[in-house]
């Protein structure tokens, strides 16, 4: 597919001996935001990990038309693919300062850094005023604001969100998904985002992927599945 | 210089001067234990291994200026390509020998530790022979706060810590690699996700460790002497300094390098003379631990050795 961020194409993965996906076909448009759906335990945290290579996958991966599926996790970071993990991945005996210094740890651009720390800021005032604070005596959802905020530190090309809504307030849900849509209509970043709420993840998404066991259930444009009556049922839960 | 310090201890010095000059001359070589828990501290950090090779790495790159110093060097020229070649050569082991092992039982990791410890010490008894021989010290003047409380090498060896320790806190505190290198040692994973190459951070830690481990062992060999078997002590007490300030704390376990500096000496001079303050020293921090068992400032309980 041209004009795709990333293209996956018979994306298998494993955990030793045991595979967990097998043979996915999705893609996130350039400038899109595609939503991985699918019940606990269906694979799509392995996706993640299998597109940042902690997981050992074979498959077509591409990155802008270009082969990353024999990188290494630390390469594929460094081509812009920025992954928030489940359970967030703070630093948490580091300060918020120091978890976003980090987010630009292999930048070279010093000064554009500062800018987007300070547009980091623009999005997460709260994190501003936490910056000298260990991470880890923030709350969950500032946790999850200074893993978004890490990651666009990155100056991405894709950002991969892992249950982003995991263990969260309905109010602080709805304010990070409603900046993460600023963020993907202002800075044009591409997203991959992995919800277990559907009707969240549904009304960001341009495309929709379900995953059902480790494989491609059902995938096409957001508006088309949420229309799905399976999906509606079994996901949307009306 | 140990009988210097027993005699001006028992022979008519006043109680409390004799008392000072006892507790400063512990700095000394708590210095050095200091230093030495630093090392250990920053690869258990990273792997919650300790590396009971670190103390014969020391005692190699103290050979080596030593090499370099008879061949006519100047003292600090020695020092500092001791001090580099020491970094490289940690980074080097990391690579070579140790990350073969980085995912194996840590039991296997312990005994590569040991093995080269053993190489070590045999490399060294090889290339050098076994016999006790003198290390100079480049602060070879008068004391340098009158006769009262240290030689001149003790007073050097405390300052030299000293920056030692600043240099390394500087450098985790302040640049962006040592940022990387906390970062890759708390939460690898995590670390990977953002670009840090993590299994260099662990070698440069390495290196690191070498190096101050180098420095350790330069400042401690005038004191102790050089001799193959000079580290072994040493790296007990700077192991139990480090469990006694927390294993887990850079700064705890550089605090305890110096207690336990301080203790050593004056169980020596007042209460059981120096061959068995090891063991009483030893038995006090025991009786720490079982007070606070994660150590003075550590946080939580050693799962492996
Ligand atoms: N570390 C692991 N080792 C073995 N199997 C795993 C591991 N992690 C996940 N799995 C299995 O892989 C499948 C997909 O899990 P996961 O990707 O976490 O699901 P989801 O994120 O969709 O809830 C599950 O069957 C799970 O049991
Ligand atoms: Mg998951």
């Amino acid at each position: 597919m041209s004009g795709a961020i990333l293209d996956v194409r018979g994306l298998d993965a494993f955990y030793g001996p045991i595979q967990a996906l097998f043979g996915l076909d999705f893609a996130v448009p350039a400038g899109g935001v595609t939503a991985l759906l699918g019940a606990n335990g269906a694979g799509k945290t392995t996706t993640l990990r299998a597109l940042s290579g902690l997981v050992r996958r074979t498959g077509d991966i591409r990155l802008r038309g270009r082969p990353i599926a024999g990188l290494s996790t630390e390469a594929i970071a460094r081509l812009g693919v920025a992954h928030v993990p489940d359970g967030r991945g703070t630093f948490t005996d580091l300060t918020v300062d120091e978890n976003l210094r980090l987010g630009a740890h292999v930048r070279s651009d010093r000064s554009a850094a500062r800018r987007d720390l300070d547009r980091v800021f623009g999005y997460f005032p709260r994190l501003a005023e936490r910056r000298r604070q260990q991470a880890g005596t923030l709350s969950g959802g500032e946790q999850q604001m200074l893993a978004i905020s890490r990651a666009l530190m990155m100056r991405p090309a894709l950002l991969m969100l892992d249950e982003p809504s995991f263990g969260l307030a309905p109010l602080v849900v709805a304010d990070i998904f409603r900046i993460l849509a600023a963020i993907n209509r202002d800075d044009g970043v591409a997203m991959l985002i992995v919800e277990q709420n559907a009707a969240l993840a549904l009304d960001l998404a341009d495309e929709a992927v379900l995953i059902e066991t480790g494989r491609t259930a059902l995938s096409g444009a957001a508006q088309r599945l949420r229309a799905d009556d399976a999906v509606r049922r079994a996901y949307l839960g009306y | 210089m140990r009988l210097d310090v027993h005699l001006c201890a028992l022979v008519g010095t006043p109680p409390v001067s004799a008392f000072l000059h006892q507790l400063a001359s512990g700095l000394a070589l708590g210095g050095v234990y200091a230093i030495m828990a630093l090392a250990l501290v920053m690869i258990f950090q990273a792997t919650q291994l300790v590396n009971f090779a670190q103390g014969e790495m020391a005692m190699f790159s103290t050979y080596f200026a030593w090499r370099l110093i008879d061949l006519g060097w100047p003292y600090w020229r020695a020092f500092a390509v001791t001090v580099i070649v020491s970094f490289f050569g940690g980074i080097a082991l990391e690579r070579i020998v140790v990350r073969p092992f980085a995912n194996a039982p840590a039991l296997a990791s312990v005994i590569v530790f040991i093995g080269l410890a053993l190489i070590f010490n045999a490399l060294a008894g090889w290339l050098y022979g076994y016999s006790v021989t003198d290390f100079p010290t480049p602060f070879d003047g008068p004391p340098w706060f009158g006769q009262r409380y240290l030689s001149a090498h003790e007073s050097g060896a405390i300052l030299v810590s000293l920056v030692v320790l600043a240099a390394v806190y500087a450098f985790f505190r302040f640049t962006s690699l040592g940022l990387a290198m906390r970062a890759a040692a708390q939460n690898p994973t995590s670390s990977r996700l953002l670009g840090v190459r993590v299994g260099w951070m662990l070698a440069l830690g390495w290196g690191l460790a070498a190096a101050i481990g180098a420095i350790a062992g330069m400042m401690a060999a005038p004191i102790v002497y050089l001799d193959p078997n000079m580290m072994a002590g040493i790296l007990l007490y700077a192991f139990a300094g480090a469990v006694l300030g927390g294993i887990d704390n850079p700064f705890g376990a550089a605090f305890g390098g110096f207690a336990v500096g301080v203790l050593e000496n004056l169980m020596g001079a007042y209460v059981v003379g120096s061959e068995v303050k090891l063991s009483v020293a030893l038995a006090i921090i025991v009786g720490v631990l079982a007070w606070r068992p994660s150590g003075l400032f550590g946080r939580r309980i050693v799962a492996r050795v």
